[in-house]
C-alpha cells in the first residue's frame, strides 16, 4: 500500500516535471537569424486532419490545428487580446464594446474585463454566443471564442453549428494583400465562425451562413429538406495556391504593417472642416516609417506591450517600462543600460515649460488625438461603429456617440485626452448598484410607447419625452417590483420617478461617462499643445480646461447638454479661470520683473562698488 | 526634493529654534511679535496723522516704514505657499497656492526694489562699521546696538544680493530658452535661493524687532499715557 502511494506520488511529481519542462515548439525556438521564416505550410482542420482539395466535405482550415504544428497555442491564447474573460487580466482601462439597441434607446459599455463603468456582457443578457454574433467582427478570436465553460447551455446547438471561434492568427499575422479581416467579420456575423478565418485568408471562399442552419444541422449532413432554399457554409479553395505536396505559403513578416492592426483600432474624428480623408493627418510615428509593433511588442505569450506609463508596475512586468513615450524619448533613469533614442526618437527639449507639466501631464495631453477646439468633437472607431465592415453605417451621426478629445484625469494623477461616451439603459437600482436590463427585454416596451407619437421625426437617435419616460418606469415597476427601484440612466444623470409622478434626476457614478484615455494619432512637435505659448491651454477660453464637452442625450429635456472640461479634471473652474486670467498680464509682469530685477541689481552694485572702494581706501591710507 | 525638503525642514527649524532661544535668553516670547507689530500699526497712525508737520521727509519715513512691512508680509505669503506644499506634502507648488504664489510674487519683486531705493541709505556702512568688519576695533568696547545695527545692514544687502538669483531663475524660467532639465535646475536654484532668503530675512526681521524694541525709544510708549 505504502509503495503503491509512492509510487503514485512519484508518477504525480514526474508527470508534473514532464509537463513544466516540455520542450517549445520548433517556431518558438529562435536560433538568431534575422531572416524571416517561410511559412509554406499544409493546413489542419479542426480534428487534425491535413486538408486536401478533393476532401469532400471540404472543411475550414484551423489556424489552432495549423499553427499549433509549430507554435505553443496554449501560451498564445493566454495573450491580452484573447484573455479579456480571464480573471485578474485588467490593466488599465480600454475601450469598452458598446451595445447599441436604438429602439430600446440604449447605450451601454460592455467589457469582460472588471473595468469601472463597463458591464459584464452577461448582464444584459448577452451570452458569449450572443456577444461573438454582435462584436466578433472586430475580435481576433479565440478567448470566449474558444472557452467551452464560460459558453451558455442554451447556445449549445448553436455552437455545435457555428463551431468555436478560435484565434486566427492571420488577422495579425497575415502580410498577404488578400487577407480580408473584413470577410473575416462578415462570416462571423453570419454565425459561420469556424469558417470564418479560412473566409479571411485570401485563398479561399466560404458561401452560406451557418446562421440560417436549423440547431440540428451537421457538418456531414444534407441541408434538411425543410431549409432546402438555404446555403450551408460551404468552403471553396483556390487551389492554386496550393503546391504538389498540398501545402500553401503564408506572408508572415516578422514586422506586420500598420493596416493590419488599423482594422481593428482605426478611429475617425468628424471633424466638419476636415471632411475629406485627403485633408486629414496620420500618426507621427507612421508617417515617419514605424509600425504600431515597434512599440508594441510582444513574445510568444502575446502579452502586447500597451505601453503607458505604469504598465510594468501594473502587470508585474518591468521589461515593458522602457516601451512608453517617455522610455523612448526621455530614457529611464532606473535602466541599467540607455535605452533612449529607441527607433531613432528624439529627445524632446520643451524650452520654457515649467517642469510641473511633467509631473501633472501625461505625454498625450500635448501630444496626441485631435487639437482640442471650443467644442469636443464626435470620434467613430471601428469596434464602436462596425468601419471596414460592408455595409456599416458610415454617417457621421451613427451611433454610439463617443466625444474625444475630454482632458480627464488619469489614476496617476494626470491628465490625458480621453474618449468618452455617455451611457443610456434601463436598469433597476438597488443598494447593490445598478442592474441594467436587457435592450432585448425594452425594445417592444419602448416601441409601443414612442410609436403612438406619430409626428416624432425618426432620427438616428430617437428622443424621450419626460412623460415616456415615467410611463415606461411606472411599467418597469408593475412588472417586477422586487427587483429595486427602476431608472433610466442617460446624458450623464439618473432618472427616476420622483414625487407628483414626474421625473426626477439624480447625479450618480454609474451614469457617468465612460471615459479611456487614446494616445493616437501622435501629432507633430509642430502641433504640440503649448507650442503657441502657455496660452493655448492657459487662456480663460482654452479648450484644454474651458472647451465645452457635448454629452449626447436621448432625453428631449436634455438632447445635447453640455459641461465644462474642468468637469472631469477634479479642479475647481474657479481657481483655474483665475490662474488662466493672470497669463494675460505675463507680459507685463515680465517686464516688470525685469525692471525690478535691474533696479536691485543696481542698489547692490553700487555698494559692491563702494565696499571695494572703502577697502582701496582703506590699503592706501595704511600704506601712507 | 527629498534633499531639498530636508534640509529646508531643518534649516527653518534650526533658525525658529535660535530665534525662540533668543527671545527667551532676553526674557521674551513669540508674543512680543504681536505686540511689536501692534505697536508699529499705532505709530504708523500717529505719524500719517502728524504727516503735515514733519514735512516731505515724515511721509518719505512712513513710506519706507510701509514698503518694509507690506515686504515683509508679501515675503512671509511667499515663504509659506512656497515651502509648505514642499515640507508638508513633498509635493510641488500647486492649485491655489501656485495662484497665491504667482500673484504675490511680482508685487513682492516690485515693493523689495522700493525698499531697496528707500532703505539703500539709511542702512548704508559707515567708517564705524567698516572698521567693525575689518577688525580694526579688535580690543576695543562697543555695545550691542551697535553689533545689531551692523547685522541689519548686511541682512540688508544680503536680502537684495539673494533676491537677484532669486528672481533672475523665475525671469529665465519665463522665457523659452532653457529645456526641461535646464527648468528644473532654475526651479531647484530658485528653491534654494528662496531658502537662503528666507533664513536671511526672518533673521532681519527678528533683529529688526530686536533693536526696535530694545534700542529704539519706543514713540507709542511714550505717547500712550
Amino acid at each position: 500500500m505504502k509503495n503503491t502511494f509512492l509510487l503514485l506520488l512519484y508518477l504525480a511529481l514526474f508527470n508534473g516535471s514532464v509537463s513544466a519542462q516540455m520542450p517549445e515548439n520548433v517556431g518558438d525556438i529562435a536560433d538568431g537569424n534575422r531572416s524571416v521564416p517561410v511559412h509554406l505550410i499544409k493546413l489542419y482542420d479542426e480534428f487534425e486532419r491535413v486538408i486536401k482539395l478533393d476532401d469532400r466535405p471540404l472543411m475550414p482550415f484551423s489556424s489552432r490545428e495549423t499553427c499549433r504544428k509549430c507554435h505553443e497555442y496554449d501560451k498564445i491564447r493566454r495573450g491580452w487580446h484573447f484573455n479579456a474573460a480571464d480573471s485578474g487580466a485588467v490593466g488599465r482601462r480600454g475601450e469598452p464594446w458598446i451595445l447599441v439597441d436604438r429602439q430600446a434607446v440604449t447605450q451601454i459599455a460592455l467589457s469582460y474585463r472588471s473595468w469601472p463603468g463597463a458591464y459584464a456582457p452577461g448582464s444584459v443578457g448577452l451570452s458569449t454566443f450572443g456577444f461573438l454574433k454582435m462584436f466578433g467582427r472586430h475580435l481576433p478570436g479565440g478567448g470566449i471564442g474558444e472557452k467551452e465553460g464560460a459558453q451558455d447551455l442554451n447556445d449549445y446547438m448553436r455552437w455545435q453549428v457555428s463551431g468555436n471561434l478560435d484565434i486566427n492568427c492571420q488577422s495579425c499575422h497575415n502580410a498577404d494583400p488578400a487577407q480580408s479581416q473584413a470577410e473575416y467579420g462578415v462570416q462571423v456575423l453570419r454565425q459561420n465562425f469556424r469558417w470564418a478565418a479560412t473566409a479571411g485568408s485570401g485563398f479561399a471562399t466560404v458561401q452560406g451562413s451557418a446562421g440560417d442552419m436549423p440547431d440540428n444541422y451537421d457538418l456531414y449532413s444534407a441541408v434538411p429538406p425543410e431549409q432546402s432554399n438555404v446555403l450551408p457554409p460551404t468552403v471553396t479553395y483556390n487551389s492554386s495556391h496550393f503546391d504538389v505536396a498540398g501545402r500553401v505559403l503564408f506572408n508572415v513578416p516578422r514586422r506586420m504593417p500598420p493596416t493590419q492592426c488599423s482594422f481593428c483600432h482605426s478611429s475617425k474624428v468628424i471633424d466638419p472642416s476636415n471632411l475629406e480623408r485627403w485633408q486629414g493627418e496620420e500618426d507621427v510615428h507612421t508617417a515617419a516609417g514605424m509600425i504600431c509593433v515597434d512599440c508594441h511588442r510582444n513574445g510568444l505569450d502575446h502579452q502586447i506591450v500597451r505601453g503607458y506609463e505604469g504598465e510594468g508596475e501594473e502587470t508585474g512586468r518591468p521589461a515593458v517600462v522602457p516601451f512608453t513615450c517617455k522610455g523612448c524619448h526621455m530614457g529611464s533613469i532606473d535602466a541599467p543600460v540607455p535605452v533612449e533614442g529607441r527607433r531613432g526618437a528624439p529627445r524632446p527639449r520643451h524650452p520654457g515649460i515649467p517642469p510641473i507639466h511633467f509631473d501633472k501631464l501625461a505625454c498625450t495631453a500635448c501630444h496626441s488625438g485631435p487639437w482640442p477646439t471650443s467644442n469636443t468633437q464626435r470620434v467613430k472607431t471601428s469596434r464602436a461603429h462596425a468601419l471596414g465592415i460592408p455595409k456599416t453605417d458610415k454617417g457621421d451621426e451613427a451611433l454610439p456617440h463617443i466625444m474625444t478629445p475630454v482632458f480627464a484625469r488619469l489614476r496617476d494623477g494626470t491628465y490625458a485626452p480621453h474618449n468618452a461616451f455617455w451611457p443610456a439603459f434601463w436598469a433597476y437600482q438597488s443598494r447593490d448598484g445598478l442592474a441594467p436590463i436587457a435592450p432585448g427585454r425594452m425594445r417592444a416596451r419602448v416601441q409601443a410607447v414612442l410609436g403612438r407619437d406619430t409626428t416624432r421625426v425618426a432620427g438616428r437617435w430617437p428622443v424621450l419625452q419626460e412623460s415616456e419616460i415615467v410611463e415606461i418606469l411606472q411599467q418597469l415597476r408593475l412588472d417586477d417590483s422586487t427587483s429595486g427601484n427602476p431608472v433610466y440612466v442617460s446624458g450623464g444623470g439618473l432618472y427616476a420617478i420622483g414625487p407628483g409622478g414626474t421625473v426626477a434626476r439624480r447625479e450618480d457614478e454609474a451614469a457617468g461617462p465612460y471615459l479611456w484615455p487614446i494616445a493616437h494619432d501622435v501629432r507633430p512637435k509642430a502641433q504640440s499643445l503649448g507650442v503657441r505659448g502657455c496660452t493655448d491651454c492657459h487662456a480663460t477660453d482654452a479648450p484644454f480646461h474651458f472647451g465645452t464637452v457635448i454629452i449626447a442625450s436621448p432625453y428631449v429635456l436634455r438632447p445635447d447638454s453640455t459641461n465644462r472640461m474642468t468637469a472631469y479634471q477634479d479642479k475647481n473652474p474657479v481657481s483655474v479661470w483665475v490662474f488662466s486670467m493672470s497669463f494675460l498680464f505675463r507680459p507685463g509682469l515680465k517686464v516688470m520683473l525685469i525692471v525690478c530685477f535691474a533696479l536691485i541689481a543696481w542698489v547692490v552694485l553700487i555698494s559692491m562698488l563702494r565696499g571695494f572702494a572703502h577697502i582701496i581706501r582703506t590699503l592706501a591710507a595704511e600704506e601712507e | 526634493m527629498t534633499v531639498f525638503r530636508i534640509l529646508s525642514g531643518l534649516a527653518i527649524a534650526a533658525l525658529l529654534g535660535a530665534i525662540a532661544y533668543d527671545l527667551r535668553r532676553s526674557g521674551e516670547r513669540w508674543s512680543c511679535l504681536g505686540r511689536f507689530l501692534r505697536q508699529e500699526a499705532k505709530r504708523a497712525v500717529l505719524d500719517w496723522r502728524g504727516r503735515k508737520n514733519s514735512g516731505a521727509a515724515g511721509t518719505l519715513d512712513i513710506l519706507r516704514r510701509v514698503v518694509f512691512g507690506v515686504s515683509a508680509a508679501f515675503f512671509l505669503v511667499l515663504a509659506l505657499t512656497g515651502f509648505a506644499p514642499i515640507l508638508i506634502l513633498g509635493d510641488h507648488l500647486s492649485g491655489i497656492l501656485l495662484i497665491i504664489h504667482v500673484t504675490i510674487a511680482p508685487l513682492f519683486a516690485l515693493f523689495l526694489s522700493a525698499l531697496a531705493l528707500l532703505w539703500a541709505h539709511r542702512l548704508r556702512f559707515d567708517e564705524g562699521d567698516w572698521r567693525l568688519a575689518l577688525g580694526q576695533e579688535r580690543g576695543r568696547p562697543f555695545g550691542k546696538e551697535r553689533l545689531v545695527r551692523f547685522a541689519l545692514k548686511v541682512g540688508f544687502r544680503l536680502i537684495l544680493f539673494l533676491s537677484l538669483p532669486l528672481m533672475l531663475t523665475v525671469i529665465l524660467g519665463l522665457f523659452p530658452l532653457f529645456g526641461t532639465e535646464g527648468e528644473a535646475l532654475l526651479i531647484r536654484w530658485h528653491g534654494y535661493s528662496a531658502l537662503l532668503l528666507m533664513l536671511v530675512t526672518l533673521t532681519e526681521i527678528h533683529l529688526t524687532i530686536v533693536y526696535v524694541h530694545h534700542f529704539t525709544q519706543h514713540p507709542v510708549k511714550e505717547r500712550v499715557p
